[in-house]
């Protein structure tokens, strides 16, 4: 593999195409599956209610690794990025109404660092909100 | 209920390697949606060893001296640094170290740091997760 995006020619404030993502309960679970992560929060409607949720909540990771996506369909590379660090902010909800939740995701870069690296800010808003509070990733172009 | 403080900077060595293989690779990416080629070439998408970290750290997280009460916990923050990416066939260890304890208005905050490394011992991430136990008043 090699990075094929050459640092010379990103600039600070370019903006990482957007992806949307629709969560469904299924997803919820197949998530689950994937990453051992079977807190009932993410799956028992009535479990989630009964701790003061108002309803199923995604897996922050889930969110997490749908974020990541912005920035890898764009670099391409695995071995380029990296650090990600992100903050959760809001909890996305997802109800039991077929429809499912969506999540927009963006990503800006925010500085072009030594070495190649640039930084970049990851945002995540569901029906407005932010999902995500301070999320970046750093990633070394060629 | 606040956590018990003695547990901070205790360390919890993996007690067998993970074994990093295309089906756990291929399982993680389609639940994120990551259909990048990496993936198709064995490369792990950038979140997936968060699947290790959590069951690893399962045995602190439910000592009940910890005071821990999981019912009540989301995820407040994550991380990742990278030296190597993760691959098919590779076989990783760990040592999972709480780095911090504290409580603010209420809640119960814990930051755990996982060092992953492969057989050769070359360092491969370092993770630190940091979970949320809500009060009961909110």
């Amino acid at each position: 593999m090699s990075v094929v995006i050459k640092y010379s020619d990103v600039e600070v404030g370019f903006e990482l195409p957007k992806i949307v993502h629709n969560y469904q309960r299924q997803d919820l679970v197949k998530y689950a599956n994937a990453s051992g992560d079977h807190n009932k929060i993410h799956l028992d409607e009535s479990f989630a209610k009964s701790v003061g949720l108002p309803d199923i909540i995604a897996h922050g990771m889930l969110t997490m690794g749908v974020a990541s996506r912005v920035v890898t369909n764009w670099v391409k590379d695995i071995t380029a990025v990296k650090s990600f660090s992100v903050k959760f902010s809001a909890p996305v909800v997802v109800p039991n109404d077929g429809k499912g939740t969506d999540v927009e995701f963006g990503a800006k870069i925010e500085e072009k660092m030594a070495d190649n690296l640039v930084k970049i800010a990851v945002e995540a808003r569901c029906n407005g909100t932010k999902v995500l509070g301070r999320s970046l990733i750093i990633v070394q172009l060629s | 209920m606040a956590l018990n403080l003695a547990f901070l900077n205790r360390s919890y060595p993996s007690l067998e390697t993970f074994k990093v293989d295309q089906e756990k690779i291929n399982a993680f990416s389609d639940a994120i949606g990551d259909n990048n080629d990496y993936v198709k070439q064995g490369y792990a998408s950038p979140t997936f060893l968060i699947s290790i970290q959590m069951g690893a750290m399962e045995a602190a997280l439910f000592d009940p001296e910890l005071g821990l009460d999981y019912s009540k916990v989301v995820h407040g923050e994550q991380s990742f640094e990278y030296k190597k990416p993760v691959k098919a066939g590779d076989e990783l260890s760990f040592i999972s170290t709480i780095e911090d304890i504290k409580s603010k208005v209420g809640n119960d905050f814990i930051t755990i740091r996982s060092d992953v490394k492969d057989a050769a011992g070359n360092e491969v991430a370092t993770l630190k997760a940091t979970l949320i136990a809500r009060g009961t008043d909110n």
